[in-house]
């Protein structure tokens, strides 16, 4: 379910954004947790410095991807000493099975963690079929 | 651990190269990004003239899952992270986020006072700044002429 379609660092050869990529720096894959339960398939991903409104999440062609760019403004009259992290652009794309309804798909953002409820269609649904008596 | 240039330092070349390993490290498939070296949670420091800016990333845990303790030169910062879901009965796709306790101590480059702590979260990155003691501020001694 939600196979994941790369699992690259998201170096996707799509000519037509470099120059938007080289201004927002390297490309992460965003950690990510995939779980079912009943009718419905959540992902979240991990976002951190991402502002909630930059988050674009989208389904081409049954490849759902979600993409944030890093805001990691300077402190005011500080400078760097030591990082462990950069800014830079989250980006990972998954496949999204036959069985997910991909109009139905709910994304929120909250504390740098981005959620996606995905629900399955309703052909997918495990149905109940009663046995008549002869 | 960490090891930082001394205050008043321009430029220290292996927080340079760490910078430049941890990117590297990044870039290879397979490694998430918050993983690189088993401390949690990853973090940048900020020097200003008499105060100390500490961010970590911390994706999913809010304030009230975060302790900090400031003693002289050492910050700890503490707390909890919540896996995405308590649900039993949940099937598990994939499971990259970490959860559970976490506790990291960090050196600081200067002496900082206790009250004069700061602590800000937005977007899962947590901002603490935190200040000299007044009796370490360098001070200015003006001279007079004869």
């Amino acid at each position: 379910m939600a196979q994941e379609l790369k699992t690259t660092g998201g170096d996707v050869a799509r000519t037509g954004e470099r120059d938007e990529r080289a201004m927002s720096g390297p490309v992460y894959r965003p950690a990510t947790d995939i779980f079912e339960k009943d009718d419905a398939v959540t992902l979240v991903i991990d976002m951190p410095g991402v502002a909630p409104d930059t988050v674009d999440v989208s389904v081409e062609n049954r490849a759902l991807t979600v993409r944030g760019v890093i805001q990691a403004p300077v402190p005011e009259g500080y400078r760097r000493i030591y990082a462990e992290y950069a800014p830079g652009t989250f980006e990972r794309a998954f496949s999204l099975p036959d069985t997910i309804d991909a109009d139905g798909i709910e994304a929120s953002h909250r504390d740098g963690v981005l959620t996606l409820t995905l629900k399955k269609s309703e052909a997918a649904k495990p149905k109940q079929i009663k046995v008549k008596a002869a | 651990m960490l090891n930082i240039g001394y205050p008043g330092t321009q430029w220290d070349p292996f927080a340079e190269l760490r910078q430049l390993q941890s990117q590297m490290n990044r870039m290879f498939e397979g490694s998430p990004r918050t993983a690189s070296d088993g401390a949690w949670p990853p973090v940048n420091m900020w020097l200003g003239d008499d105060s100390v800016v500490v961010t970590a990333e911390m994706p999913g845990v809010t304030t009230d899952d975060i302790g900090l303790t400031v003693r002289e030169n050492t910050l700890i910062i503490a707390g909890k992270r919540n896996p995405s879901t308590d649900d039993e009965d949940a099937a598990w796709h994939r499971r990259e986020r970490p959860a559970g306790e976490f506790s990291r101590s960090i050196r600081l480059p200067l002496r900082v006072d206790p009250d004069k702590v700061e602590a800000r979260a937005k977007n899962g990155i947590l901002e603490i700044e935190m200040g000299r003691p007044d009796a370490e501020r360098p001070r200015k001694i003006s001279v007079k002429a004869a």
